[in-house]
């Protein structure tokens, strides 16, 4: 017996993630089967983001010469300035972004290379520019580093199942066609698993299973994870659907993943296996089983991660998620459904246990990063978890989420917890309001929650804070107190996560929204795979005023926050890479003092020659980029209709768009590329000019010289403008005069 | 005459409004304006969030 376990894209690049290490080693523990795992996630970023591929889709977007066409226009739409912005940076940075891929994922790769923040700057912003190459070939899709966003919608049952057969908007049926089929068809499998956590993989794993079903229809296809939990009965209504899979797993899928392996070998009948969902083959009914209790943690097997490619991540030392917990102890948050849907029943795995995962995870991969994926360490491990680290002597960094429980983390224990190697902590916050924490039934007083902030960040563990804006019934005072809260304490908080309420079908406060002034919800009626609603309240805030606020969080989190500030992709590629870099430098304050803020970029000097420096590409266009990027930026989707997942704009979206925003009139501009640091700068013609005029044969004053005496001094500073983004050369030898 | 001569001479006042209205417009002219050209122009704050 064969088993294929594979985990579709869209995820996250940096880690694997923990769901076919888990199955696999259960499976191999308690069947016979062989099985094998593919990170399909990983294996197609490493495709993309090659050289050869990304090459074929700079000579495919080069082809359609959009940019060309629009720069000659008389005016922009509202949907013209979204192709400008994405055509004009690939006609400027395509070449050296195809020339740059494999340095860049290198440097990801590397330590020596990784841990130098300025290569890192460039490595991180060569492959987000790679991902937009790649994406602007099936436009309007977007694949990033976060998502994989196309023109359908994910909330919608019969978009989804048109996907699967576009080829212009779906990068995967190529690349399935192409890498996943062949290696299946050479393992053969009886069996075949596809994890499906989050939204972004819902089309990638329907159009694998899609492709399987076309080269071997007999074989068993079952997708199980997170998603299924929320939308899997609804997915199952749809007919298409049963012609792609044969049966799917919801909750936890370790038991029946390996009954499943029994059904397969003849041992077992579907309709015993707990906790599946199938088609009835001689009556078409889908059948439910029943659901079983949870499986205790205790019992089972260290992950195992044998056969994940684990060499391809993109960074330079391992990260390894381990579970210690499952569900949540506290489980009365009204907005969460991880206790509701995902997780009912909390359970720990043990502290000696969990000691002995993290040694034999060291041993055998030789890592000494880990990630433990939990949504809160229990009050009960607060304590115990870092002293076994350190009686172990494991010798190790970590990260996970907790509960700001101000009794259970004492100095002491943050103290200990520093110790054992843990160097972030992420909290549910929410609101520093006590009015809305006690409506939420969050069982946190926002004073104490801050005094543990301080006390976390006193032993130099990171802080992120999770927070919530636009909770029934908050109103924007409240909003903008919590804002102000945060800013406050800005120097013991180091990351921020700010999200928009959504309301959730599966939430308690769904099913109480009388309680929490919600008047009315607004279903779309096409959209049958549906979770999240639309919703009018009785009181505080309206939807479009809590994005607006959630709006002024982000720019002042973006004003006041190091992290945030400018193009800081620790931040961006999160996860691993802002904790590596925590790692690396034992905690934040040395992490801020030599990387963040350490000086770097030139000077000038009055009486030497400025001379810009070499690798700068430059385009004229007829439009101005900044305003492009301005209105573009300005213009929020999530305003205009709160979606499942979003930042796409739908066609009606756009006709709208195009009738209400002004027609953008020409007005030149000039896109720079710096080839040595990755980054893209627009200039106005006079800057352009300044940059121009940079030649290594005059000093500022003469650069300025060429423009009226008024906006000489304005010269001179755009000089010293040039100077700090590090587009002049230094020690130009001095002009004598 | 002589008065009247001097008179003439001396700069007019209005083309002098004129001439500074002229710099003002040449400064507003050129603008010396560079910012970083960002396809996203914000971090996706929501992304923090372990998903």
């Amino acid at each position: 017996m064969r088993v294929s376990l594979v985990f579709p894209p869209q995820g996250h690049f940096t880690q694997p993630y923990l769901s076919l290490p888990s199955l696999a080693a259960y499976l191999r523990a308690e069947t016979d089967a062989e099985v094998s795992l593919i990170d399909a996630n990983i294996e197609s970023y490493d495709h993309f983001l090659s050289r050869d591929r990304l090459a074929l889709s700079l000579e495919r977007v080069r082809a359609a010469d959009r940019l060309r066409e629009l720069d000659a226009r008389p005016a922009l739409s509202f949907s013209d300035m979204a192709s400008f912005q994405r055509f004009s940076e690939i006609d400027l940075i395509g070449e050296s972004v195809v020339e740059g891929i494999e340095e860049a994922k290198r440097v990801l790769r590397t330590p020596e290379l990784f841990y130098d923040y300025e290569r890192y700057l460039w490595a991180g912003r060569t492959v987000e520019q790679g991902l937009r190459l790649f994406s602007a070939e099936f436009a309007p899709t977007v694949l990033s580093a976060h998502g994989f966003v196309t023109r359908y919608r994910v909330e919608r049952s019969d978009e989804v199942i048109a996907a699967l057969t576009d080829e212009a908007a779906n990068p995967y049926i190529e690349y399935f066609h192409d890498h996943v089929l062949p290696r299946l068809q050479r393992e053969d499998p009886d069996l075949i698993g596809i994890s499906v956590t989050f939204a972004s993989q819902a089309i990638p794993a329907l159009t694998l299973a899609k492709a399987i079903k076309e080269w071997k229809p007999e074989v068993h296809i079952t997708v199980g994870g997170g998603l299924l939990a929320y939308v899997g009965d609804k997915l199952a209504r749809r007919e298409e659907l049963w012609s792609l899979i044969d049966s799917m797993v919801l909750l936890e899928g370790e038991r029946p993943l390996a009954e499943l392996v029994e059904v397969v070998a003849g041992q077992r009948e579907l309709s015993d296996v707990a906790n599946v969902l199938y088609r009835d083959k001689a009556s078409g009914e889908v059948i439910t089983n029943p659901q079983r209790d949870p499986l205790d943690i205790k019992t089972l097997p260290t992950p195992d991660f044998d056969g994940m490619p684990l060499e391809k991540y993109l960074s330079p030392e391992l990260v390894l998620p381990l579970a210690i917990t499952r569900g949540c102890y506290w489980g009365k948050c009204v907005f969460c459904t991880l206790y509701t849907v995902i997780g009912p029943g909390y359970r720990g795995r043990g502290i000696e246990q969990t000691v002995e995962d993290i040694r034999a995870l060291k041993e055998k991969y030789g890592t000494r990063h880990f990630y433990m994926v939990i949504e809160d360490l229990p009050p009960n491990m607060a304590k115990a978890l870092p002293d076994a680290i350190l009686e172990a002597n494991l010798d190790i960094d970590w990260w996970c989420d907790a509960r700001l429980e101000h009794e259970a983390f004492t100095e002491e224990v943050c103290e200990q917890l520093y110790e054992s190697g843990c160097r972030r902590m992420a909290f549910g916050y929410e609101s520093s309001s006590e009015r809305v924490l006690e409506a939420m039934c969050k069982g946190i007083d926002p004073q104490k929650s801050m005094e543990l902030v301080h006390r976390v960040r006193k032993v130099g563990i990171s802080v992120t804070l999770y927070v919530m804006v636009g909770f029934p019934t908050e109103t924007l005072a409240e909003a903008r107190q919590t804002l102000a809260t945060l800013l406050e304490n800005r120097d013991s908080i180091q990351e921020v996560s700010v999200r928009v309420f959504y309301l959730d079908e599966t939430s308690e406060i769904f099913r109480r929204r009388e309680e929490f002034d919600i008047a009315e919800i607004y279903p779309d009626p096409d959209a049958d795979l549906q979770v999240y609603y639309d919703f009018r309240t009785s009181s505080g805030m309206t939807r479009v005023e809590a994005r607006r606020a959630y709006l002024e969080f982000t720019e002042a989190l973006r004003s006041h926050f190091p992290v945030f500030q400018n193009t800081n992709m620790l931040y961006h590629e999160l996860k691993s890479h802002y904790f590596l870099y925590l790692a690396k430098f034992e905690g934040w304050d040395e992490l801020r003092a030599n990387v963040l803020e350490a000086p770097r970029k030139g000077s000038i000097a009055e009486a030497s020659a400025v001379r810009r420096r070499g690798g700068l590409v430059r385009r004229e266009l007829s439009f101005d980029r900044s305003e492009v990027d301005r209105v573009l930026g300005q213009t929020d989707s999530e305003a205009v209709r709160p979606r499942y997942q979003s930042d796409i704009w739908t066609a009606e979206d756009l006709r709208t768009l195009d009738r209400e925003t002004a027609p953008l009139q020409p007005q030149p501009s000039t896109l720079v590329y710096d080839a040595a640091s990755g980054e893209v700068h627009c200039f106005s013609p006079a800057a352009a000019e300044v940059l121009e005029r940079c030649d290594g044969t005059l000093t500022p004053a003469q650069v300025a010289d060429h423009f009226p005496s008024e906006v000489r001094a304005d010269a001179i500073e755009c000089v010293r403008t040039l100077s700090s983004l590090g587009l002049l050369e230094q020690n130009v030898e001095e002009v004598v005069r | 005459m002589k008065d009247e001569e001097r008179k003439s001479d001396e700069p007019e006042p209005e083309p002098k409004a004129l001439e500074s209205d002229e710099a003002a417009a040449r400064a507003k002219r050129v603008v010396f304006k560079i910012v970083p050209a960002n396809p996203k122009n914000t971090f996706n704050f929501e992304d923090v969030a372990d998903k």
